[in-house]
């Protein structure tokens, strides 16, 4: 321990401009970007585990998890109800109901 | 430099050795299309391989969000620009030919310079194989620019056990999880580049291998693996790498049963993306005509599995569905000019390929020959436009004994495990 007086660190870094050289600065990729990309994403991963055989209540609890970022992206953006909406759309596309459901209780 | 056939190219290339096959390749196949980068695999190999002092940042396996992330940070954007330079200065096109109906090149003929020859071209030649070494900063941080938990409160019955979360960028455009581990590749950059030769294939399962008492740690293979798939560990002056888990390949595993058993990062997957095999390779390196093993049935009777940056000219052997909604030139840099064809047979699959997928992670062991039996009829419908009917096959996989392991339908009911033990193997 020194009795000497440190200097308060402020968070001067995170105000700072883009410096090309830093190897952690935000590296820009230019790539074609629209919401029915976004839409077929989200799509494709309803349709993929659905198929597999989840329930409404376990694949829902994927996309409410803020810890599955990438499908909670999608749930906020665009809302429960849209998710529902894909999930039952997948569902009788391919004549998948909902297991608890098809078993004939929850 | 000897030349080498490199069925991924469609052509001869030049590579530092001669060519010399294994009996057997260890290769895997995995689906982006499922992958929700849990990262199960990642911490599966972490606790297993890589959680000692020296290898903090070290992660033989890992998930990473394209097109934003990367670990070592930009490692393939880094890799790709430079070949672009060479190729300017060569003023050579990277282009592959148009045609993909040859069955020994898949994905017709790449008219570029690999990374082997690439680096040849330098007048001297510094590097047998064109690369670059990551420094500390960008192998720091294996979570920059990747998906992060948003700010706010879990919703309720969400699966999320922590209120608060951190407040960072999070990718409100299209993105996929690549998955990525060594490749064990056919043509290695690091085994071509180890100036002390500690660098080997094992030639019953083409696993690639360093060995720990040759290396001295001149990072030569770090700098020269396309994919930065090999590591410096600074306490023992050495470098790493995955090691195909070969004590579960070679059937030392206590759970094995004497048999070939999946990596702990494949046996891991919760999400059902992952598949290993081995697979039987001919003397002059080609994959034996082996229509039944699941791995050989993806990549090279379906062609819906490709390998990664096929244009670097290691004959990588890891492949990948690759995700259907992502831009096609981006997939086609990635994965070659076999990624349009890939998609159309995954969005409508053959009965065969349908039964096939049943197998991701049906297993722990490895599978080395699938039968399907046909089973009912479920329904028709209409995919792009063109007919499509679905059965209820079932699927039958069977170990290196030819025992069976392994049997599901393609309608197969999800058996959930009770609490209180969710999370035991």
């Amino acid at each position: 321990m020194t009795g000497r007086p440190l200097p308060l660190l402020g968070p001067t870094g995170a105000t700072r401009g883009a410096e090309p050289d830093d190897p952690l600065e935000l590296v820009g990729v230019p790539v074609p970007v629209d919401e029915a990309t976004f839409d077929e994403m989200a799509r494709c991963l309803v349709e993929e585990y659905v198929r597999d055989g989840w329930s409404d209540v376990r694949l829902l609890a994927l996309f409410r998890s803020p810890f599955y970022a990438g499908l909670h992206v999608v749930w906020r953006r665009r809302g429960e109800g849209w998710v529902r909406g894909e999930i039952a759309t997948a569902r009788e596309r391919w004549r998948r109901p909902e297991p608890a459901r098809s078993r004939g209780s929850d | 430099m000897p030349e080498v056939r490199n069925w991924q190219l469609g052509r001869t290339m030049a590579y530092p050795y001669a060519e010399h096959h294994p009996d057997w390749q260890f290769a895997f196949v995995f689906n982006i299309n499922r992958c929700i980068a849990c990262q199960t695999c990642s911490l599966a190999c972490k606790s297993t391989w890589t959680f000692s002092k020296g290898q903090e940042a070290m992660w033989w396996n890992n998930v990473e969000t394209k097109p934003y992330g990367g670990y070592p940070a930009s490692w393939d954007a880094r890799l790709l620009a430079q070949l672009d330079e060479a190729h300017q200065a060569a003023g050579i096109e990277a282009a592959w030919t148009s045609d993909i109906t040859d069955r020994e090149a898949p994905y017709g003929t790449f008219e570029g310079l690999t990374i082997f020859e690439a680096a040849a071209r330098e007048q001297p030649q510094q590097q047998q194989a064109l690369g670059y070494l990551p420094t500390d900063e960008e192998w720091r941080a294996p979570n920059i620019f990747e998906d992060v938990t948003p700010e706010g409160r879990p919703a309720k019955d969400s699966l999320g056990l922590q209120a608060e979360g951190a407040t960072l960028p999070e990718h409100v455009a299209w993105f996929f999880y690549l998955q990525r581990l060594c490749n064990h590749c056919t043509y290695p950059g690091c085994l071509a580049a180890c100036p002390r030769k500690a660098i080997y294939k094992r030639p019953e399962d083409g696993v690639v291998l360093i060995d720990q008492e040759r290396c001295r740690g001149y990072r030569k293979c770090v700098e020269a693996c396309p994919y930065k798939k090999s590591m410096y560990r600074p306490t023992t002056r050495v470098s790493e790498k995955c090691v195909a888990c070969y004590p579960r390949l070679e059937g030392a595993d206590p759970a094995s049963d004497g048999v070939p058993m999946e990596t702990r990062c494949m046996a891991a997957c919760p999400g059902r993306i992952r598949l290993q095999g081995l697979v039987p390779i001919g003397p002059d390196g080609s994959w034996a005509d082996d229509a039944q093993n699941p791995v050989t049935f993806l990549v090279r009777d379906e062609q819906v599995a490709l390998p990664l940056y096929p244009q670097f000219g290691t004959e990588p052997n890891g492949f990948y569905i690759p995700p259907r909604w992502a831009p096609r030139p981006y997939l086609r840099q990635m994965f070659g000019p076999g990624v349009d064809r890939a998609i159309e047979r995954y969005r409508a699959p053959s009965r065969e390929l349908l039964a096939v997928l049943q197998l991701f992670r049906a297993s722990q062991r490895v599978i080395f020959r699938f039968e399907i039996e046909e089973g009912p009829k479920v329904f028709e419908t209409e995919i792009d436009g063109k007919p499509w009917t679905m059965y209820d096959d079932t699927v039958i996989g069977f170990d290196k004994l030819g025992r069976e392991v392994a049997r599901l339908s393609v309608e197969e009911p999800v058996h959930q495990r009770p609490a209180p033990h969710p999370n035991s193997i």
